[in-house]
């Protein structure tokens, strides 16, 4: 564990604050196992078990998430999973069947279900922070109905209006309302991130993006250019043979996933520089976080653990999530007093279900897929 | 005595205590250190599954819970195994049989089982649900890419009336029809669509050099809608979606990219085998009235030349027919025997 190291304080009469960094304890190897026996249990229980598989992973990747001496734990119940999967899978066949058969049908269940879309939203974060305790604490959501209609519907139909101008204002606004309205016992958390920022990485991003992908199809443009006239024929007028379309078929395929890569890279850099300013910017009381994600190493590790996977044929999977997690974690750190961190206070609710008085909520079902 | 250290929270508030917990050789367990005494029953205290090297966690009367890392210390002082998937887990050997479990399942059940369950649930689909859905189809391929037929009278009829034989002759299990029409971008081209619709193009008929290969064709076509291919395509392509997405766990990030790479191969799998089905469909039709199977084989690589050339190699594995070639070979080889 690393020693926590004092940051300097602005005001000397304030409790010294201190710089707890994370870790992750859990290595490749170790998931591996439990990850394919997860999925051999999955196969032969016909997806029963796929809700203990869920907690199980879950509860890997949370228990091993250490920061200042202590772990999280995820302590949902596999038969909620369960209940709220097969509810989910209903729907999703009853939907798939009618727009196969009658898609009349399949366009009235689609606007009952989008009014239902943010409710589901808000029930799978509660159902996953409720289930989420550190130090003996949860956490909670405490967002509404008709804010996560705002941010979820409304909001979404402005960003596609206004032809994605608005979607980082869009993004910045999901933000807020995920750690503003997220609880760690009964303190609520408090959001100081600006949508400016969103714009910054979006726009920036988007034009890089755009560069590398005009850059790659100008390259590629050029080498044909360059192969049809060093065989003295032009483009439209080349009669591929057999074996010529076949090499063709495979260069567009390939192009193709460089394109669909190239595009889950430039995501995941945009996701660390928005994590990296979220965080920055989150803060519970006293207590404040930091994370300092690197571009390129994400980069670095996003790509290689692609090739990774497709090269050992899945087998890889395991070690790519592990090696992630550990990087992601190794960049993150919370600042604290350490008399801050113990001074949190456990809901009125988690008394009373700790006082052995548990409320079986009917909809106490994880919803999300 | 067996004693180990953990970390103790009393679930009010967030301070963590640092406690000793012992065993003494009866069945009370003794929680020390930090302002706190308490000695409990064994059996009050109820331990989580190991699960890795990640902490375990004890959850005391009253809504206390301690976490501690020290394994071995806690499955001796609570007689716990570490959980029944924990012991699958541990072995190497039965990580082992995991995969290969894990590998044989999919194999059988992509290779087979899928295949057998679509097949099934496809015979058991009520025709009015599949007539609107055939019906659907035309309309919207008509509206888009087909024209009527610009076929003379006379043709449509001989067309008509060698589908008519071959339909009579196949002793089907459900109603079929023709459907003639022009079609710049299909080309030469046949296909089926639920409820029994059979589409051919002008290009097509006119490219067939005599009533036998138009037969051929058409019994090919009929062969798809016999063995309901359209619905067990539906069928199987979104069962596997699902399954390799509920397989993988999450469908956003890495592995859902991989996910797509395994799902598109199976897919291209299944429709190969029933071009494969519906050949064999026509063959047997063919041999049983006289008709030589040369003849299908003829249209099929005339088809393939029609088409700019065959694909080969990796491309064939791409594409949804197998390779026209392949197909040939297999025709005339069977005729041969």
């Amino acid at each position: 564990m690393n020693a926590p190291t004092a940051v300097t304080s602005e005001l000397p009469q304030q409790p010294v604050r201190e710089r707890f960094d994370a870790e992750f304890s859990g290595n490749g190897a170790e998931y591996f196992r439990i990850w394919i026996v997860n999925i051999a249990l999955t196969l032969l229980t016909l997806g029963i078990y796929s809700a203990w598989a869920k907690v199980r992973n879950k509860q890997y990747f949370y228990g091993n998430t250490r920061l200042a001496g202590g772990s999280f734990e995820y302590t949902a119940s596999p038969i909620n999973i369960l209940k709220g999967r097969l509810i989910m899978f209903g729907i999703l066949i009853a939907y798939q069947l009618a727009a196969a058969f009658q898609p009349v049908l399949a366009l009235v269940l689609a606007l009952l279900i989008v009014p239902l879309v943010p409710w589901i939203v808000i029930k799978a974060i509660a159902f996953n922070l409720r289930y989420s305790s550190y130090r003996g604490l949860r956490f909670h959501f405490e967002g509404g109905y008709r804010e996560a209609f705002r941010v979820y519907l409304l909001w979404t139909l402005a960003a596609i209006v206004s032809l994605g101008l608005a979607y980082p204002y869009v993004a910045w606004r999901r933000k807020q309302f995920l750690v503003q309205r997220a609880r760690y016992g009964r303190s609520p958390f408090a959001f100081t991130g600006e949508a400016g920022w969103f714009y910054v990485v979006y726009v920036v991003g988007g034009i890089v993006y755009a560069g590398v992908i005009i850059a790659a199809m100008l390259l590629v443009g050029s080498a044909l250019m360059l192969a049809g006239m060093s065989t003295g024929t032009d483009l439209e007028s080349i009669d591929l043979d057999g074996a010529g379309k076949g090499i063709a078929i495979g260069v567009a395929l390939v192009l193709y996933a460089l394109l669909l890569l190239s595009f889950l890279v430039f995501n995941t850099a945009i996701q660390a520089l928005i994590a990296n300013h979220v965080w920055q910017h989150t803060a519970i009381g006293e207590v404040a976080f930091d994370l300092r994600l690197s571009v390129w190493r994400v980069i670095w590790i996003q790509s290689t653990n692609i090739v990774a996977i497709i090269a050992s044929l899945g087998l890889l999977i395991p070690w790519a999530k592990v090696r992630m997690a550990r990087y992601r974690l190794s960049c993150f750190a919370m600042i604290a007093a350490p008399a801050d961190l113990e001074s949190f206070v456990a809901s009125e609710r988690e008394r009373l279900s700790a006082t052995g008085a548990e409320m079986g909520d009917a909809l106490d079902l994880d919803l999300g897929l | 005595m067996t004693a180990f250290d953990a970390r103790y929270y009393d679930g009010v508030d967030s301070t963590a205590r640092s406690v000793r917990i012992s065993e003494d050789g009866s069945a009370c367990v003794r929680v020390l250190g930090d302002g706190i005494d308490r000695t409990l029953a064994r059996e009050a205290v109820r331990v989580s599954a190991r699960l890795g090297n990640s902490p375990r966690y004890l959850y005391l009367p009253g809504g206390v819970k301690c976490e501690t890392d020290a394994h071995a210390a806690v499955d001796t002082v609570f007689a716990h195994r570490g959980g029944l998937v924990h012991a699958l887990e541990r072995r190497w050997v039965l990580v082992a049989l995991a995969v290969v479990c894990t590998v044989g399942v999919l194999w059988a059940g992509f290779g087979y089982g899928l295949p057998v369950l679509a097949r099934h649930a496809a015979h058991a689909i009520p025709p009015a649900m599949e007539s609107t859905m055939g019906e659907q189809s035309l309309r919207a391929l008509d509206s888009r890419y087909l024209e009527p037929s610009r076929l003379t009278p006379q043709q449509r009829a001989r067309v008509h009336a060698a589908f008519e034989r071959v339909a009579a002759g196949a002793q089907l299990t459900t109603q079929v029809h023709l459907e003639l029409r022009h079609s710049e971008p299909f080309g030469p081209n046949a296909f089926a669509l639920p409820s029994g619709i059979v589409i051919v193009t002008d290009a097509m008929v006119e490219l067939a050099g005599n009533e036998q290969e138009i037969m051929a064709v058409l019994a090919h076509e009929i062969g798809h809608v016999q063995h309901r291919h359209i619905m067990r395509s539906i069928l199987q392509n979104s069962a596997v979606a699902l399954l390799v997405a509920t397989l993988l766990g999450d469908v956003t990030s890495v592995t859902g990219l991989a996910a797509s790479i395994p799902t598109f191969l199976v897919e291209q799998r299944y429709s190969r085998a029933f071009e494969y089905e519906a050949d064999a469909f026509a063959l047997e039709w063919m041999s049983a009235h006289g008709v030589a199977a040369a003849h299908l084989a003829s249209i099929l690589e005339r088809l393939a030349h029609e088409s700019g050339g065959d694909v080969e190699g990796f491309a064939q594995y791409l594409s949804t027919h197998p390779s026209m070639r392949e197909r040939v070979k297999a025709i005339r080889s069977g005729a041969g025997s």
